[in-house]
């Protein structure tokens, strides 16, 4: 059995195949330097933030007499890197340092493939010191009792007198029996070499080859119950487990202080329901396994009945747990059973008999605290607001679901009206995907069809043709895809409590609602999309947690090429650029910020490069004893493994997201093929947002920070999402901060394209001001996620000072942020007008085109009161031309060939310069029928007003032969007396086929790049298992 | 760290502050541009324009005596083809097609298209530099419209016995309009129920008599108020001499209200037995107007301010300005508070040289290039013209008559200096007779121009201001 997965090349772990070779040829110096009898002992010492005993456990091992020792302290993550103070005790010693810390076992476990060729592993805490000379009587005792692993007397650190461990038992059900008393005083009652049947993690012997046939500690086991996992699993492949109370190691034991959450209960029930289920034959497993389930009920049923709910639950959610991870269990039963010597018969006589809980039970001991009681009230606290507590999952999701029913509740289930984007999807799917091959471009002019038509025709016919219920998904479904979007973003975080501090921070902002009101589709699009965007450019940083490494890897899986990756967003860009194109421009720029970001937070621009010292470090370890002294002017062990990556390949990372936004883009522009041509082929923004260009949010930059798009803002409430979302830049450490500074270059960028689109610096009809706004949502919404984790774990360290003080003001403001989204709950409808412009246009739907011929209706006004396409005429206004009847959705993305927008947008100049009085007359060559100059989004008093231009009215009014029409306050309609019907229409370009054809192509053959991926990764993740 | 620390929270912190001074100030795009709106509608001529409209509302084309003619004069340098559609008093519009030879006039008489006893006329000119007027009896000419309005004002008129104040509304639009005719008089505002929601059907002309509905009143000043659709609104006043008055005139009402009005050419010939008024209307609310004329050969005579009501009117004599006959001078009429204001200038001639009645708007706006359309110098037609520096610096002025060899400067008239506030009166006789006269005044300043007409032995006077050629 290997160790689980490679330990190198992947992101954030290390150096790879030198840093091997190099702790390696340190085992190779030793055995030439050693008498050649004397096995090599390759301590493993695994540390995270370690307190003030680090240098003192160092310093033992520095002590140590056993000359054929190397050390490797593997850094889990430590929010400061312990190079320096490794260096300061143990410059002998290698770091490996891993950025995020994937728990004790997969860390241990990781030391234990980078050491080739010794014929021992101590594995310590970093809160152990162990006596003089204990190595070596550890290994002499392994020899003289040919014992697979052992382990030496336990005591406490502040009081070596006083027992802690002298090796463990266990019952059938995996609950350990401590053969001392707490308290019990070291009088040489235990000191009698003897067999256990489980050695206490804290300093841990074994054999070389035995770790590795087992495959080292259970990687789903980070800690509580791995001791006695390894110590079982030994037992069953044959090995001794000996304690050797000869020689004493003082633990702090640490682990209560150092947790922030009394999680205890939970993680030991888990995972002695685990090693039970692997550990036993199938024989042994159907006897075991109904008594430990009965003894787990009765102790839910004790503990509901004594009212303590939350020990019920913790003992009962083992279950679940085991039970979704039943794949893993065979794979380990299958390797052990491989392995075994003993029958359960024999591993059970150094069992203790009955049920040592029960026992306890009986004795009442059970549940009683070994903790400090100084800590109780802390980690109750903790415990409550516990990142791993199923009540945050439950708690944000039924807030934020309970706000989207109620909020939307007079529009879930009803017809959305036709607001500004807002277009019915009236037409079949059939007929929209018959548009769509047939190359058609329905806004006024042939050309390749918008993909969006092929894709919602698609989705029409999933939906058997429910259009109406399309329209709803799309349109309000992206409320909830954006709120799953952030909990998948921020499932990295390994938090439960900062995903729904996200989900509630990313359904707080006002965005969302306000574009619901104004019938921004475009931005509910972006909303919709932007998480899982921004999710896919943070996995390819290739750092922590992001990184698809550090979680696959302590399953084995491999990290999934750059091409899928690449692919895999580019297909989610397409999707959304199918709708706005303009996200395939900002998602390279999304991936230029998380790039700049990289850089601007990485603090280890401000140290001696990792190369520079692994270099030197490397150079003069080859030839150096273990007693070499660390180069002196970097105070650094003599290598230091990994840690960061090497400076080239990080550097190459920085970049990474932006190489995939570009690519992603590229392969977006690829897939939407040949529309996405067209999009190119002239100058101008407007081609790339199409009709929408709502630049009518006001652009100062406060309302910009508050999302204050439109009228769900409150006051300064919505400054509380950015401000919360500073927390993880004040008070975090390591990779919080590292994320925090990249998600906000997002946001900064954002929040500048917002402004300079809304101040009209990006030229004539510039895109959506509110488009770029979010992406800034979901930046900050994982910002304010990173806080929370921040908070749990940077702040535990720090003093109480004004840290505290500033997560209480973090805190407060994004309580103070959910008021708008819940205040906008009120209207049932999100200020959404209820009615639309249908009803008095219903007349271009006449039947008489038989008999008079097709027609077209010239809309002018604000582009973004437009319900279609247009061309940019001035400022925010815009021009478009409808075939005839109500603008549809096939009309809803620029055309292609836009010679009879453009031809009408010509008169409507000079019509507005007053120098013509018979536009109708100009336009019937276009086959213009209707003017409709759009003052409002909605008829109704609460829709937005788009005033138009007096000279425009006023000329316009001017037209002898434009007969207007009361139909709509906030329409002015003109039917033109002097109109043509239109020319026919020319048929579909055979070119266009070929093209529609290899656009099907692109889409199947992205596909397969993603699903294939996905399989090699699957595949590769159940070779790498036990 | 903790620099590093510093460096981001500076970073986010001079990023937002940038935005923030960045976004100060007004959007472009809050300013869309797009289109033009004349401060004062329908007294300019289309320059450069790919088409220009005139609206012609007033006089018949039946034999009366009001029956009208159109002048178009082409200033231009190409032939422009005008389709001139009468709005004749039932049917579709009747329509001729005119050639307009660049340098040319033509005149076209309304009953030479048609027979209506209305004639009104919507002259589609398929460029610009094209000017429309439109005369009763060949010399008492008045600008066609070169806009539509919803709202139309004139200064005076009069329905006292002997006098006829006919109001014509001519509706060009394929919808009706709807309007309100309301009196300013000197018994205060007289809005007849019957001249309330007066439908004018699409494309149609109607007559009011104002006298039918406002009796006896010596001042009757109009306001034509269209609530629905766009109008164009013409006064024809004729006095038959029962109270001395004696003539008819035909005029464009204003579109608009103003705050100044200015006019270059005042004053009666010294001996004369004919008066001269200025009539003022405040038609938008309650203000103080002043009254500055500017005599000739410098010194200076003393403002007048008038108080006016919301919607009244006031009527100031040249004698109450302390003007005498023989006075050449120059008025400027001012809103004091920036209520906008209408005011025309009467002119009663009851010399053998100059008989009649006129009253004519001024000048709202100051324009460098103006074209007077209409005119004749001949041996039985007098036509003058005056030009008024309205700016602070010195101008050169140069007359032009227009040819179809383009602009040729007037003898003596190519460069006539101005020193500011200066005016002059040429009379064309004196270098130039020619029938028709189309005339163009440039100067390279800012000025306001009119013209004054009149055949000695025969009633008929006109006096009316310039058409302003915008350039470009």
């Amino acid at each position: 059995m290997t160790p689980d997965g490679p330990p190198t090349r992947e992101a954030g772990i290390g150096e790879g195949d030198l840093a091997v070779d190099d702790v390696d040829d340190r085992v190779d110096d030793l055995e030439a330097e050693v008498p050649s009898q004397l096995p090599t002992v390759a301590v493993v010492m695994v540390a995270h933030d370690p307190g003030d005993w680090f240098e003192e456990a160092l310093a033992s091992l520095a002590a140590q007499d056993y000359r054929a020792l190397v050390v490797l302290v593997v850094d889990a993550g430590s929010a400061e890197p312990i190079v320096r103070r490794v260096a300061s005790v143990l410059p002998t010693a290698y770091v490996h340092r891993i950025e995020n810390n994937p728990g004790w076992s997969v860390a241990a476990n990781q030391g234990l493939a980078m050491v080739e060729g010794s014929d021992f592993f101590l594995f310590c805490h970093d809160d152990v010191a162990l006596e003089a000379g204990t190595v070596r009587i550890l290994v002499e005792e392994a020899f003289r009792s040919n014992a697979g692993i052992v382990g030496p007397k336990l005591v406490g650190w502040d009081a070596p007198d006083e027992l802690r461990q002298v090796g463990l038992s266990a019952d059938k059900t995996g609950v350990v029996s401590s053969f001392v008393q707490p308290g019990e005083r070291d009088q040489e009652q235990h000191d009698a070499v003897r067999d256990v049947f489980c050695i206490p993690g804290g300093v841990t012997l074994v054999r070389a080859d035995l770790a590795r046939a087992i495959g080292g500690y259970d990687a789903a086991i980070p800690v509580l119950g791995e001791d006695l996992d390894l110590c079982w699993r030994a037992q069953v492949a044959g090995a001794r487990v000996v304690v050797v109370p000869a020689t004493r190691a003082r633990h702090v034991e640490a682990l209560d202080r150092r947790r922030v959450t009394d999680d205890r209960r939970r993680l030991l029930a888990r995972h002695r329901l685990r090693t039970t289920l692997v550990v036993y034959s199938w024989l042994h497993l159907v006897r075991v396994l109904p008594q430990a389930a009965l003894l787990a009920l009765a102790e839910v049923l004790a503990a509901a009945v004594s009212g303590d709910g939350a020990h019920a639950r913790e003992v009962a959610a083992a279950w679940p747990w085991n039970l979704r991870r039943l794949r893993e269990v065979r794979a380990r039963r299958k390797v052990l059973a491989r392995l075994r010597v003993w029958p359960d018969s024999e591993v059970r006589l150094l069992q203790v008999h009955g049920s040592v809980r029960a026992t306890a039970f009986v004795r009442g001991e059970l549940g009683r605290a070994r903790v400090d009681q100084l800590g109780v009230l802390r980690r109750r606290v903790s415990t409550r607001l516990s990142s791993h507590s199923l009540r945050w999952t439950l708690g944000a999701w039924a807030t934020v679901l309970v706000v989207l029913a109620v909020g939307g509740r007079e529009l879930w289930g009803e017809r959305l009206p036709n607001v500004s984007a807002l277009v019915a999807f009236g037409d079949g799917p059939t007929r929209l995907v018959a548009d769509h091959l047939d190359g058609w471009a329905a806004a006024g002019v042939s050309g390749p069809a918008p993909t969006a038509l092929a894709l919602v025709g698609l989705a029409g016919m999933v939906l058997a043709g429910a259009m109406g219920l399309l329209q709803q998904l799309a349109v309000l479904g992206t409320l909830p895809l954006g709120l799953a979007g952030v909990w998948r973003l921020a499932r990295p975080l390994d938090s439960r409590a900062a995903r729904a501090v996200a989900v509630i921070a990313y359904g707080s902002v006002a965005l969302p609602y306000d574009a619901v009101a104004r019938g921004r589709w475009g931005t509910l699009v972006l909303y919709g999309a932007s998480p899982w965007i921004l999710a896919r450019l943070a996995r390819s940083t290739g750092e922590v947690p992001f990184a698809p490494a550090e979680r696959s890897r302590r399953r084995g899986a491999r990290r999934p090429g750059r091409v899928r990756s690449i692919v895999a967003l580019g297909l989610v860009t397409a999707v959304a650029a199918a709708f706005v194109p303009l996200v395939v421009l900002i998602v390279p720029v999304m991936g230029l910020a998380l790039s700049l970001g990289s850089r601007l937070g990485d603090p280890d621009t401000d140290q001696p490069s990792v190369t520079a010292v692994t270099g030197l470090s490397l150079g003069d370890l080859v030839d150096a004893g273990p007693e070499a002294a660390a180069p002196p002017d970097l105070d650094a062990p003599q290598a230091v493994l990994a840690g960061a990556p090497a400076g080239g390949r990080r550097r190459s990372r920085r970049w990474g997201p932006l190489v995939t936004g570009l690519g992603a883009a590229l392969v977006a522009v690829v897939l939407l093929a040949p529309w996405s041509a067209t999009l190119v082929e002239g100058p101008g923004w407007w081609r790339l947002v199409g009709v929408a260009s709502p630049v009518a949010v006001d652009t100062d930059l406060g309302a910009l920070l508050r999302f204050d798009t439109g009228p769900t803002a409150i006051g300064v409430f919505g400054f509380g999402v950015p401000l919360a979302a500073l927390l993880a830049l004040i008070i975090g450490h390591g990779w919080r901060f590292r994320w925090a500074v990249r998600l906000w270059l997002v946001a900064l960028a954002g929040w500048a394209a917002a402004a300079a689109a809304g101040e009209g610096w990006l030229g004539d009809a510039p895109p959506d001001a509110t488009l770029f706004l979010a992406p800034v949502a979901a930046a900050l919404a994982l910002a304010v996620g990173l806080g929370v984790v921040a908070f749990e774990d940077d702040l535990r360290r720090a003093h109480f000072g004004w840290r505290q003080l500033v997560s209480v003001a973090a805190a407060g403001a994004m309580v103070l942020a959910t008021l708008p989204a819940l205040g906008a709950t009120v209207d049932g409808r999100w200020y959404l007008p209820s009615a639309d412009s249908s009803p008095t246009l219903a007349f271009f739907d006449r039947d008489d085109r038989a008999a008079e011929g097709d027609y077209r209706v010239l809309w002018v006004g604000a582009a973004w009161v437009l319900p279609l396409a247009g061309v940019p005429l001035a400022g925010e206004l815009a021009v478009a031309v409808a075939e005839a009847s109500e603008p549809s959705l096939d009309e809803r993305w620029s055309p292609g060939d836009d010679s009879t927008a453009q031809a009408a947008t010509a008169v409507v100049r000079v019509t507005a310069d007053g120098e013509t009085q018979r536009s109708g007359a100009r336009l019937a060559d276009l086959g213009v029928r209707y003017v409709v100059l759009a003052r409002r989004s909605a008829p109704t008093d609460d829709a937005e007003q788009a005033p138009l231009p007096e000279a425009l009215l006023t000329n316009f009014d001017q037209q002898l032969d434009l007969r207007p029409m009361a139909v709509d306050p906030g329409l002015v309609v003109y039917e033109n007396l002097a109109w043509r019907p239109v020319e026919e229409s020319p048929g579909s370009d055979g070119g266009l086929g070929l093209g529609l054809a290899a656009q099907a192509g692109a889409w199947a053959l992205a596909l397969a790049v993603v699903a294939g991926g996905g399989r090699r990764t699957r595949r590769a993740t159940r070779r790498g298992r036990p | 760290m903790r620099r590093r620390r510093a460096l981001v929270l500076g970073v986010v912190v001079v990023v937002l502050a940038g935005l923030l001074v960045a976004g100060r100030g007004d959007s472009a795009l809050d300013r869309p541009s797009v289109g033009r709106t004349r401060a004062f509608p329908a007294s300019a001529v289309a320059s450069g324009e790919l088409a220009q409209t005139w609206y012609c509302a007033g006089g018949s084309a039946n034999g009366s005596g009001d029956d009208v003619t159109y002048i178009l004069t082409n200033v231009g340098t190409t032939d422009r083809v005008a389709a001139l559609s009468m709005v004749v008093d039932s049917g579709p519009l009747v329509t001729a097609t005119v050639a307009v030879p660049a340098g040319s006039t033509v005149a076209t008489p309304a009953s030479s298209i048609a027979s209506s006893a209305t004639a009104g006329a919507i002259v589609e000119i398929d460029g610009g530099d094209v000017a429309v007027e439109h005369a009763l009896g060949g010399i008492r000419a008045a600008p066609c419209a070169s806009g539509t309005s919803d709202r139309w004002y004139s200064a005076n008129g009069s329905t006292t016995p002997g006098a006829t104040e006919l109001v014509y509304v001519l509706n060009p639009f394929p919808e009706p309009a709807v309007v309100t005719i309301t009196a300013a008089t000197e018994g205060g505002l007289d809005t007849p129920r019957s001249l309330e929601a007066l439908p004018v059907r699409a494309q149609s002309v109607v007559v009011v008599d104002l006298g039918q509905h406002v009796l006896r009143r010596q001042v009757a000043a109009v306001t034509v108020d269209a609530r629905a659709g766009h109008v164009v609104v013409d006064r024809i006043q004729r006095f038959d001499g029962s109270d001395g008055r004696v003539g008819s005139e035909l005029s464009l009402a204003a579109p608009a209200t103003s705050t100044t009005w200015q006019f270059p050419d005042a004053g009666v010939e010294a001996g004369s037995t004919s008066s001269e008024s200025w009539h003022i209307f405040a038609p938008d609310g309650a203000t103080e107007v002043s009254l500055e004329p500017v005599p000739d050969g410098g010194g200076s005579l003393n403002p007048v301010t008038v108080p006016l009501g919301s919607g009244g009117q006031g009527v100031v004599t040249a004698a109450e300005l302390g003007i005498t006959a023989g006075q050449g001078y120059s008025m400027t009429v001012r809103s004091l508070d920036g209520e906008g204001v209408v005011v025309e200038r009467e002119v009663d001639g009851r010399d053998d040289g100059r008989r009649g009645w006129s009253s004519a708007l001024g000048a709202p706006e100051a324009g460098s290039r103006w074209v007077l359309a209409a005119g004749e110098s001949s041996a039985t037609t007098l036509e003058s013209i005056s030009v008024l520096n309205v700016g602070a610096d010195p101008v050169t002025v140069r007359f032009s008559q227009v040819t179809s060899a383009g602009l040729v400067p007037l003898p003596g008239l190519e460069a006539v200096d101005l020193a500011a506030s200066q005016r002059t009166r040429r009379d064309l006789g004196a270098v130039l007779l020619a029938s028709p006269l189309a005339v163009v005044v440039e100067a390279d300043g800012e000025v306001v121009v009119a013209r004054r007409i009149s055949q000695p032995g025969s009633t008929g006077v006109s006096d009316t201001a310039g058409l302003r050629w915008p350039t470009g």
